[in-house]
């Protein structure tokens, strides 16, 4: 994930707002419940799968898609013998179509935001939203601490490693309390040292003295979020309209 | 600006009052510098005058306290940090964000004041900082040094009247802690008034206006800098030194013919990056305590992990006592003390925690469970839980799994920070029990007085084309 | 300007805001450290992930013992899956409610200072959540019945660590309580 690795692209999908990638991902999320049809599904993902592409993380995108691949061959591969088991030789799979398409086309938009948006960008987006302090605060502390938690991982799987305890698939099996023990007892206590301490750095800074903050660099939607914005809306009121409204005929 | 009257504090379900009937007055301007061993009340004092104590940690409090002029007790933390602000020991554990101009705006933002006093109040405190040029950085990204002045820029951008410093060189390396003196020495001559609580003194020399010497929650002596010239105060107290050299350059370089662990034509570098290491060779003898010193930058983290197989190497041989060895055979052979001991704390009691290194360990060496414990005064602690322990028996305890894994190498980053002088000697003392075993110690710290009391040789890293360095004189004889 | 401001009345103190905030890391980081360690499909990674993921929710509600607490850390976690590792907005509505009859039951079954009703909390909202989840996953697919029911094997399966996680939690929370790192804000 573009956040976790906290690489740098210049890209036109990582030029754009993260508020607009949300809104995009968010009206994809809840248009896919509402549709029923393949094809207005499918012209759904194709240009998901645009906006996914334009993201250059190519490797990523392949792993994503093999994991989702793994995951729903297995679901279908126990469903079926279910689906023989309740309408016997009735059993038709042709259902299986318009699930898979919405899953995929969900997946693409928010792997796409997920692929490009940066933590620091993030951080600006939830300041940019408005939101009250008591959202505001731990949704930034959740933020702030992936890197941390991610950096003390590697230092404690590093050290158990030096002590001669491999932590890894075979630990897990051979010995799942003592592997969690050795990895999340240090990470706890981390957690709640720091979150002693941040909540002190916070009273310390006179936070929460005034119910609203300013922002001294606010971030503005551009041309780019206004043309990405337009082309979703009109994409998604065209797949209802092929589904639901005066379109209808397009439909085979 | 600050003043204390007649304060005595008990904090909640304590029977000892921390601080008992301390009075203090500290005039605006000025740089106090309070020290005193371990335990002695220093931090209950901070938050005495942030006010953290009583209104956050709650307790018994009599007296009063007063910054500019305005009681504390009447004020919430908030209000009390419109006037001070607190710089911690560990800068990132009050960073808020990932950007160096976040965060200096953060506090700002939350405190509602308008967009361009903040854009203004931002550069004004870089400035005074000196981080004008890492604005844009990633917090994460920056050395301990840089992280410390962003944390600093951040209180000061607030316009405090009075900023409290909590152990600020405890991570810093010699250039920083100069660096920080002379911005404290700016910020003083300001008007604003700075208060030092600091285990390491010679950095204040040439700053500090007045020095507090705490004891059992009193303060046992206050006069000019120069008091702490005096060896028997300073014995008596559990001071650090008034004075430190730099051992780095006088200590001299491993000999060819030592024994122990010899590393050959190692080069090294991260795709994309300058090479580290270039051929690099050298030795950590036995039986001997090694520096490894070295800029920012120059490999010492990188060096340590090929060292002890953390990090593949495709080049390098390594001996281990005459004997060509593998990086994994190496990892066997190693044990690590990190700075963060909590990262290395994973059980319900200390016999846990040593009984679990023991038996990861190689379970060979002249280390016993029993040994260790009682060696390293932990004996009365065996059933207590690792992380009830105070500062310095958690490193005892890290240091004691390390020498019970029964290693060859002995790593240790950044060992004492924030220890008092008693403890430093302490743990001075135990990595002479290490090397007297046999063990290759190789020791990773800015700590100079740690440097100049326990180390026999120091292997120099230089950045850019690393080598090993030969010196002049040599102290110890292994 | 600063000395004039007063504090207003704040239900939610910085220290309990941020300790709901790191804990929602440490959940979401240690159920993908799991998976990716064990495998996502894997029976015992996936009890062992939700294991862990209740045990951290139950010393975070020992921690911050304060009406809202699940509701509060169900919106930050919501939020960040929807930021980090695309999460479905639609969740959202669904988990806020589950956060918000948690809490309830929390309040009602003996109040935040007693352990069992904060434990009975969590498991609520631990079979809570994962029936809206299944209900999300019918409206995903609910063209093919037989998928929905595979979900429910695995979000049984899941479950099942949930509920360990709650023995494992209330003993983790005792542990931390008894070594002095817990101490309710």
């Amino acid at each position: 994930m573009q956040a976790y690795s906290g690489t740098n692209n210049t890209g036109f999908i990582h030029r754009l707002d993260a508020r607009t990638k949300m809104a995009v991902a968010a009206g994809v999320s809840i248009v896919v419940v509402c549709l029923k049809e393949p094809l207005p599904l499918a012209l759904i993902g194709i240009m998901g799968f645009f906006f996914l592409l334009s993201t250059g993380r190519f490797r990523l995108m392949a792993l994503a898609y093999l994991f989702i691949g793994l995951m729903l061959i297995t679901a279908a591969g126990c469903a079926i013998p279910i689906i023989k088991l309740l309408k016997g030789s009735d059993a038709s799979y042709a259902d299986f179509l318009v699930p898979f398409l919405r899953i995929i086309a969900t997946m693409n938009v928010v792997l796409a935001m997920a692929l490009s948006n940066r933590i620091q960008g993030m951080l600006s987006a939830l300041k940019s939203l408005r939101l009250p302090l008591f959202i505001y605060l731990p949704t930034s502390a959740t933020i702030r601490f992936i890197p941390v938690f991610m950096e003390d991982v590697r230092q404690i799987r590093e050290s158990l490693k030096i002590r001669g305890f491999h932590i890894g698939v075979k630990s897990l099996f051979l010995h799942p309390i003592l592997t969690l023990r050795l990895m999340f007892a240090p990470l706890v206590i981390r957690a709640l040292r720091s979150a002693d301490d941040l909540g002190m750095a916070a009273e310390l800074k006179g936070i929460g003295l005034t119910t609203s903050s300013t922002h001294h660099n606010p971030t503005r939607l551009g041309f780019r979020d206004a043309f990405t914005l337009l082309f979703w809306v009109l994409l998604l009121g065209l797949s209802l309209g092929i589904e639901f409204g005066p379109l209808k005929e397009m439909l085979p | 600006m600050i003043r204390l009257h007649h304060i005595s504090y008990r904090y909640p379900f304590q029977k000892e009052f921390a601080i008992k009937d301390l009075s203090l007055s500290v005039p605006a301007g000025t740089i106090t510098l309070v020290t005193g061993r371990s335990g002695c009340g220093k931090s209950t004092l901070i938050r005495l005058i942030n006010g953290l104590a009583p209104h956050h940690f709650q307790g018994e409090l009599q007296g009063e306290v007063g910054v500019c002029g305005s009681p504390n007790h009447s004020c919430s933390v908030g209000e009390i940090a419109t006037r001070v602000g607190t710089l911690f020991q560990d800068p990132e554990s009050q960073f808020f964000t990932l950007i160096v101009e976040e965060e200096i705006a953060f506090a700002m933002e939350w405190r509602g004041l308008p967009p361009e006093e903040i854009k203004a109040r931002i550069h004004e405190a870089a400035a005074i900082t000196g981080i004008e040029h890492l604005l844009e950085h990633e917090i994460l990204h920056l050395s301990e040094g840089e992280k410390q002045r962003v944390a600093l820029a951040s209180v000061v951008a607030l316009h405090p009247k009075v900023i409290i410093l909590d152990e600020p060189t405890a991570n810093l390396d010699p250039e920083a802690t100069r660096e920080l003196a002379r911005t404290l020495d700016a910020l003083a001559a300001r008007g604003t008034t700075l208060f030092i609580v600091d285990h390491r003194l010679y950095w204040l020399k040439e700053v500090a206006t007045r020095v507090v010497v705490m004891e059992k929650g009193r303060i046992a002596v206050e006069g000019p800098f120069s008091i702490l010239e005096d060896e028997a105060l300073r014995k008596r107290h559990g001071l650090r030194e008034a004075h430190v050299e730099n051992p780095i350059h006088t200590l001299p370089e491993p000999p060819d013919d030592s024994d122990g662990i010899a590393v050959s034509g190692l080069s090294f570098g991260f795709p994309k990056k300058k090479p580290l290491f270039r051929d690099l060779s050298c030795r950590l003898p036995s039986g001997a305590v090694t520096a490894l010193v070295g800029p920012n930058g120059a490999g010492k983290t990188t060096f340590i992990r090929i060292l002890t197989g953390l990090q593949a190497s495709k080049t390098g041989r390594f001996t281990l006592r005459g004997t060509s060895i593998t990086p994994d055979a190496l990892l066997k052979e190693s044990a690590v003390v990190l700075q963060n001991s909590d990262h290395q704390l994973h059980m319900k009691s200390v016999r846990q925690e040593m009984e679990t290194a023991y038996r990861f360990g190689r379970q060979q060496g002249p280390f016993t469970v029993e040994g260790v414990s009682s060696h390293l005064g932990l004996e009365g602690l065996l059933d207590r839980h690792p992380q009830s322990l105070s500062g310095g028996e958690k490193q005892r305890l890290v240091i004691a799994c390390g020498l019970l894994q029964g290693p060859s190498l002995l790593v240790l980053d950044e060992p004492t920070s924030g220890l008092d002088g008693n403890n430093m000697h302490l743990f001075a003392e135990l990595m002479e029990t290490a090397a007297d075993a046999g063990i290759s110690v190789v020791l990773i710290s800015h700590d100079l007085e740690l440097l100049s009391r326990v180390c026999h040789f120091a292997l120099h890293l230089k950045q850019k084309a690393p080598h090993t360095v030969e010196r002049p004189q040599r102290r110890h004889a292994s | 300007m600063l000395n004039t401001l007063t504090p207003p009345t704040r239900y939610w103190q910085p220290g309990e805001l941020i300790v709901i905030g790191i804990f929602s890391a440490m959940i979401k980081l240690s159920s993908l450290l799991i998976a990716l360690t064990g495998g996502g499909m894997n029976p015992l990674s996936l009890v062992l992930k939700n294991l862990v993921a209740t045990s951290l929710l139950v010393v975070l509600v020992f921690k911050v013992r304060k009406f809202g607490v699940l509701t509060l850390f169900v919106t930050v976690s919501t939020l960040i899956s929807m930021l980090l590792d695309g999460g479905n907005i639609i969740r959202l509505p669904g988990a806020l409610i589950a956060g918000g009859l948690c809490d309830l039951v929390i309040h009602f079954s003996g109040g935040y200072q007693k352990p069992g009703a904060l434990i009975a909390g969590v498991a609520v909202f631990d079979l809570l959540s994962r029936f809206i989840a299944l209900g999300l996953s019918w409206l995903t697919m609910r063209e093919q019945p037989a998928m929905v029911m595979v979900a429910s094997v695995i979000v049984a399966l899941g479950y099942l660590g949930c509920l360990m996680g709650l023995f494992s939690g209330l003993h983790l929370s005792r542990e931390l309580t008894h070594a002095g790192v817990l101490r309710h804000e």
